[in-house]
């Protein structure tokens, strides 16, 4: 058995993976890092529109800070997310994107004096500051009050990643490529790193280790179509799920982003309508300001996403052959803004759809997009069962995001994360040892083994057949909006996939450089994680950001202000079980309150009265504290001692 | 090319494709990059001043926003002349490496000197300016005007003309 020993283990090699091996080796860990692909392709490459962070130097950016950023987060989550850690991350965020800058990461600047840009359809002008020149400017995304969305020109995610990726080659990270991790090592309360296939050579590998991050992205794929890149498929998800131990959390919240192209699904990013972009109907009509006078098309994606459904449903959508869809009208921007920030939406549109956006309008449906959902963790990013297991980034449910995530804040999760996260893993490695007997190593390796020889033996089902089954499911029937029957339905056909699954095979029967043999291992898993999908949406009667009933068209914080936790507790189960934990109204910095978005539609919870009042009576008792002071007072929250610190904006200080 | 559109080939006969030819074949149609990621490895990463304020002006930056537009599909090292018929591997970097370089080189912030190094072992003179690189670039570097170009200028302006040295070595700069 070949064992490769590391202090921190990191499977993915993204965004939030690199940020994390960034920070255990810089606390002197040995760390390793495991990647499907060159680290640099990672799906992490693909965000185009940028990083949020409150720096306020853009004229429409002023008056910005933490307590803003924290707001729309919150907001923007349906109050589902948690907010200490939405805390952590509006604090640490400006942090990330200055700490960017001195890794070279270009970011677009401030110029002093007028300039032309485009708000709700009209050219107008604003004026730069002269003080401002020079510094990191933002653009404007959907949910949010002020311009916070800091940018490269455009392709922010894929100068991100080559700065962070070269910044890992300079640290010595070992980045070990075409490595699968398909098991978690563990002992019932301690994870002890993972068992993991070279998916070149087909040897299985243990790789044991103090501390296992898993920073392996969203589940995109389990649709058919999706934003996400082929190899978003949610293993990472599934191995902390197979473990029978850790728990995932709000695998229901999935978000649909309203701008994919039609038919193959890739994004145009958000900062087409945060530039100032357009919906259109058939008609050439511009119907979102009928639906959402305030925000129009820059309100949260999952509101836009069920707005332009609900119109296509009125009749009001371009036929195709690929179904209905409505126009993205970018055409008013302008050749030069196009050509110069939005120039990846210009090549997609001229490779994948043969047209040119300067002139024509672009064909766009909502589209799956991104997993709020995943391993359940505590604000340090620790496993709330599996001690010794972590997970960063999008793959994880720390939960900044609750039931709905704002543009810009995944890019900044990912380095936020990673820088936290990064700190306590560090942590944990300084007081903890690996003090695993041999042969449990060897038996979930010889047990991976075995199931590998089963699925090549055997003569059974095809792999690609129940993958292509279970996307149609789920695009059918756990989309933007959900209805009790559908639901049902998909739960029923899962768990005949899922049964299905159990006998499994290859045709092609080699162990080395098969990818049949890598989707045959997958997709058993994918079924797994599809079925929490279903059933944590079947159970939760309520509509919350993406999750959308219209059955229960109300949000109900009365009886669902809670997470959903889903285990896979035996091998042999069918369906997963389903517990829910309670989100404590008394401890929230923000009570629940309305979104501000169509009518108000909700429930109370019977504490948000009384939690209102508390918090009044705090600021009332202390006139003379500063925001900062009030803040902790209300809703103290823990942070890496290096994170602390106060952010300094232009004109304000530290204010 | 990666961007080929099948609708622009006459497809009444086969379409061939080839592995890339620069580096060595591992099965069907993958080859071993990995040189490149050594080569990645020698170049001295960003480095900014210790009391850097970190600000600077757009105009300074739409130069190197350029170049990071760079995927690393490694089309222009397979293209290059230097590496694929003279089989330059050891004293030669390659087109995307320039690329990487200029980036750095024209950082507004950056402090670091590379001009040695471009000069010696990456070896930016063995270029004779084919463009090839910059023909098939997928994402539209002008590699050969934009990067390597200005590249061999700095070399020449700051390590071999033999007035600047002189100039430079008066007023002790």
């Amino acid at each position: 058995m070949k064992t490769v020993f590391a202090d921190s283990l990191i499977i993915g090699g993204g965004l939030a993976g690199l940020r994390t091996a960034i920070a255990t080796r810089t606390r002197g860990l040995d760390t390793i890092v495991l990647s499907l692909i060159p680290a640099k392709r990672s799906h992490s490459a693909a965000a185009q529109g940028g990083m949020q962070g409150s720096l306020a130097a853009t004229i429409k950016g002023e008056g910005d800070n933490e307590n803003v950023h924290f707001a729309d987060t919150v907001k923007g989550s349906d109050w589902g997310c948690d907010q200490q850690v939405a805390r952590m991350f509006a604090n640490t965020a400006p942090k990330a994107v200055r700490e960017l800058a001195t890794w070279g990461v270009p970011w677009t600047r401030v110029r002093r004096g007028p300039r032309q840009v485009v708000i709700n359809a009209e050219r107008v002008t604003i004026t730069e500051k002269d003080d401002n020149h020079g510094l990191i400017s933002a653009r404007d995304f959907g949910g949010t009050r002020k311009w916070r969305t800091c940018y490269t020109a455009d392709g922010t995610g894929h100068t991100m990643l080559y700065a962070v990726d070269n910044k890992a080659i300079e640290f010595g990270i070992a980045v070990h490529e075409r490595k699968e991790a398909i098991a978690l090592i563990h002992d019932g309360s301690t994870c002890y790193g993972a068992v993991v296939r070279d998916l070149i050579t087909g040897e299985l590998i243990a790789y044991v280790a103090r501390a296992t991050t898993i920073a392996t992205g969203g589940y995109g794929r389990l649709y058919a179509i999706s934003t996400n890149s082929v190899i978003s498929e949610g293993m990472g998800t599934a191995i902390a799920l197979e473990t029978g131990v850790a728990s995932l959390g709000n695998m229901e919240a999935v978000q649909f982003h309203p701008t994919a192209i039609v038919p193959v699904g890739i994004l145009t990013t958000e900062g087409c309508r945060g530039d100032g972009g357009l919906l259109k109907d058939k008609d050439g009509y511009r119907f979102m300001p009928d639906y959402e006078p305030g925000k129009k098309e820059l309100a949260s994606r999952d509101v836009v996403s069920r707005r332009m459904t609900e119109h296509m449903r009125k009749g009001k959508g371009v036929a195709s052959p690929y179904g209905d869809h409505l126009w993205l009208d970018i055409t008013l921007l302008g050749k030069e803004h196009i050509e110069k920030n939005l120039r990846e939406v210009k090549e997609i549109c001229e490779y994948f759809l043969g047209i040119d956006p300067v002139k024509e309008y672009i064909p766009v449906r909502p589209t799956q997009h991104y997993s709020m959902g995943g391993i359940r963790t505590k604000p340090t990013g620790e496993s709330r069962q599996l001690s010794g297991l972590f997970a960063a980034g999008e793959v994880s449910c720390w939960d900044m995001h609750g039931f709905n995530r704002l543009g810009g804040n995944s890019v900044a999760e990912t380095i936020v994360a990673g820088m936290i996260v990064g700190e306590y893993v560090a942590d944990y490695c300084e007081r903890s040892s690996v003090d695993i007997p041999t042969s449990v190593v060897r038996a979930f390796v010889m047990r991976e083994e075995a199931a590998i020889t089963e699925i090549i033996g055997r003569s059974g089902e095809d792999p690609y057949e129940l993958k292509r089954e279970m996307q149609q499911i789920m695009m059918e029937k756990v989309g933007i909006f959900r209805m009790g029957s559908d639901l049902q339905e998909a739960v029923d056909g899962l768990r005949g996939l899922l049964l299905r699954s159990r006998n499994i095979t290859v045709r092609n029967k080699a162990r080395h450089s098969n990818p049949e043999l890598v989707e045959a291992i997958r997709v058993p898993k994918m079924i797994k994680l599809a079925l929490t999908v279903a059933c944590g949406a079947l159970a939760r009667t309520e509509s919350r950001g993406a999750h959308a009933r219209e059955d229960y068209p109300e949000r109900n914080d009365r009886d669902w202000l809670n997470r959903t936790l889903s285990w896979w507790k035996d091998e042999k189960d069918d369906l997963p079980v389903l517990e829910y934990e309670n989100l404590d109204v008394m401890s929230m910095e923000m009570p629940p309150g309305t979104r501000g978005y169509g009518k108000a539609n909700m429930i109370a919870h019977p504490d948000t009265e009384k939690r209102v009042k508390q918090i009044e009576e705090i600021k009332e008792s202390m006139p003379n504290a500063d925001r900062f002071e009030v803040q902790r007072a209300i809703m103290p929250y823990d942070l890496p001692e290096k994170y602390q610190g106060k952010n300094e904006r232009v004109g304000v200080g530290f204010e | 090319m990666c961007k080929t559109r099948l609708d622009d080939l006459d497809l009444s006969n086969p379409v061939v494709v080839h592995p890339i030819k620069t580096f060595p074949l591992i099965k069907d149609l993958v080859t071993d990059v990995s040189w490149n990621f050594e080569v990645n490895k020698k170049i001295k990463g960003f480095t900014p001043a210790k009391d850097s304020d970190f600000v600077y002006h757009q105009e300074d930056a739409d130069r190197v926003q350029e170049f990071r537009k760079c995927i690393e599909c490694f089309l222009c090292q397979t293209v290059c002349q230097v590496l694929r018929n003279h089989d330059g591997h050891d004293k030669f970097y390659g087109p995307r490496f320039f690329v990487r370089l200029a980036g750095l080189e024209m950082h507004p912030l950056d402090t670091a000197n590379r001009l040695q190094e471009i000069d010696r072992e990456a070896g930016v003179f063995l270029c004779n300016i084919n463009k090839c690189c910059t023909t098939v670039c997928p994402e539209d570097i002008h590699v050969t005007d934009n990067a390597i170009i200005p590249l061999k200028e700095r070399v020449i302006d700051q390590m071999l003309d033999p007035i600047l040295k002189i100039f430079r070595a008066i007023v002790g700069k």
